[in-house]
């Protein structure tokens, strides 16, 4: 219990830092154009989302583990019971960009920029060095869990802020309904405390996946490894955030 | 498909010792069956009085063979006291008789009608259709509670009609991504008598009655009173409610609720134990579940991903 305290209390700080990164507080008045161009920028790391969930799967060994993460990650392409596609949350992510005022030719044409595409990499080789850990199992579940899901809510509570100014979180009269950036806030989300979810009503993402890491984590050594992981993993996103912040005008520093 | 627990189904004397001679434990022949058969409800017989019912009944015996066969049906009843053996007889079949009409009353009081080894498919949807062209003084409610409903879309002409003649129905089903569905998939899986729940997906069950919902809300033009709602616990009865008519059936490890025995009740019975029981935990979980629609042309499973989560 004391080591999920460490870890919850991490977490907690991590948190609030990245809510407290100089572009979260920008967010208010970040003018809509380069809010986009960020929010365009952020999609290639929800892109790579998919490539991640896949390695982790078949990286890990505990078949329960594995079928959590595959239930998850098929939910990103969902089907009628008669087997008949739907739009997938990538479609989704397109169509909230869309219908907050981005052109289909900003977000298809907009190319990654060096700082997206290094931290894409680093966050693919942070995922790459658990398989050399003797904690290889924990560090595999907290990483996906901390980097794809735990921060990814943070994120877009943050924007939510803005989105919600052209985008509602159910179906109005004068506005579209986020259909993505509104649902993954609320279903990716932390929820409670590492050891604290509760049976009764659902669970997120991140607390399916933290009820295989409290599993997973019974020893100091797995807890530090964890911690240290949950630390790399903020970094990035903060790197990642920190590439729209350098001159007084956020995004220019992305644009070609 | 009716179970034919004899002496809790027989309905009068006659239908009675038929019954009573047909059981395991008495396993009397068809020749014994009918001297049993001549035994009247009003005691006092005599075995002259009995063997000429016999001959009038059936055909001509000699009184030495007519003994013959009584002596085996004592044996066979156990009727083996001190005395004359007619009147023991005539007891022991009167003390099961009486104690079974008793029952009777008291299962008709509670409002128990039947007993299905099965859920009753036709019984069901009759019982809808009466309800809606009936012009009887029952409320005019469809009530459906279950993890999922296997046979739902047998129904989904009856539900499409209630709603066009102003029936309100009521579909409680399991929110597809509780633990509590997790759990009795699971249960199911293990416990399973190896057909179809092996291969069950709570999950998969549940969108599919979601899925057929939405047809029946697309095309009819009251679908206001159709009413969905999704919990997160784990009930112990499957109902299936029309007006004053229910299906009640437990969920058992070993089987899916449609797939064990069936309580066939009627609501407006004098002795509301039952009833009023089933109904009341009926509106508890009605009013702790979560209001659900599955929109047409929607992106409604979004909203289902998300509706016990904030």
């Amino acid at each position: 219990m004391a080591r999920l305290t460490s870890l919850n209390s991490l977490e907690q700080s991590l948190i609030d830092r990245l809510k407290s990164h100089p572009l979260m507080q920008e967010i208010p008045t970040i003018p809509w154009q380069d809010l986009l161009s960020i929010l365009i920028q952020r999609r290639y790391l929800s892109l790579s989302i998919v490539n991640i969930y896949e390695f982790v799967i078949d990286a890990l060994i505990d078949e329960p583990i594995k079928k959590t993460v595959r239930e998850i990650l098929h939910e990103e392409y969902p089907r009628t019971t008669k087997g008949v596609p739907l739009p997938s949350h990538r479609e989704h992510l397109f169509n909230d960009l869309l219908h907050m005022g981005a052109t289909a030719e900003m977000i298809l044409a907009t190319p990654e920029s060096p700082t997206t595409r290094r931290i894409r990499n680093e966050s693919h080789q942070l995922l790459l060095s658990c398989l050399k850990s003797n904690h290889r199992q924990a560090g595999l579940v907290a990483l996906l869990r901390f980097w794809g899901e735990v921060l990814v809510s943070v994120e877009y509570a943050c924007f939510w802020k803005r989105i919600s100014e052209r985008l509602a979180d159910r179906h109005t009269e004068n506005k579209k309904r986020s259909e993505f950036y509104y649902f993954h806030m609320v279903h990716d989300s932390r929820g409670s405390d590492v050891g604290h979810e509760n049976i009764l009503g659902g669970l997120t993402h991140s607390q399916e996946l933290a009820i295989h890491l409290q599993g997973l984590i019974q020893s100091e050594e797995t807890l530090n490894y964890c911690l240290g992981l949950e630390e790399t993993a903020f970094q990035l996103k903060h790197q990642f955030y920190d590439q729209f912040t350098r001159s007084i005008h956020p995004v220019l520093h992305t644009r070609p | 498909m009716l179970i034919m627990e004899p002496l809790a189904t027989a309905t009068n004397w006659t239908q009675f010792l038929e019954d009573l001679c047909q059981r395991e434990e008495h396993r009397l022949t068809r020749l014994e069956t009918e001297v049993v058969l001549c035994l009247k409800e009003i005691p006092g017989q005599t075995k002259s009085d009995l063997l000429d019912i016999y001959i009038e009944s059936y055909s001509y015996i000699e009184e030495e063979a007519f003994t013959q066969r009584l002596k085996n049906i004592y044996k066979k009843f156990q009727v083996n006291g001190p005395g004359q053996k007619l009147p023991q007889l005539h007891k022991f079949a009167h003390d099961h008789y009486h104690k079974l009409k008793n029952q009777n009353g008291f299962f008709s009081s509670v409002g128990l009608n039947h007993i299905y080894s099965q859920f009753p498919k036709e019984r069901f949807g009759d019982a809808i259709d009466q309800l809606v062209d009936g012009n009887d003084q029952q409320p005019k409610e469809v009530d459906i509670l279950q993890t999922f409903a296997p046979n739902l879309d047998d129904y989904a002409r009856h539900l499409g009609r209630c709603l066009d003649q102003g029936v309100r129905v009521r579909i409680l089903l399991a929110w597809p991504f509780s633990e509590a569905a997790k759990l009795r998939e699971m249960v199911l899986k293990m416990y399973g008598d190896g057909s179809i729940e092996d291969e069950i997906s709570i999950r998969d069950r549940v969108f599919a009655n979601l899925e057929t919902l939405e047809q029946i809300i697309k095309v009819s033009k009251k679908s206001e009173l159709m009413e969905i709602r999704l919990y997160d616990t784990l009930p112990s009865l499957a109902i299936y409610r029309t007006g004053n008519y229910m299906l009640a059936a437990p969920f058992l490890h070993g089987s899916l609720a449609v797939n064990t025995f069936q309580l066939e009740l009627s609501l407006d019975s004098s002795n509301q134990l039952i009833a009023h029981t089933l109904r009341q935990d009926f509106e508890l979980m009605w009013k702790v579940a979560r209001f659900f629609r599955p929109e047409p042309n929607t992106n409604w499973r979004n909203n289902l991903k998300i509706l016990f989560t904030h």
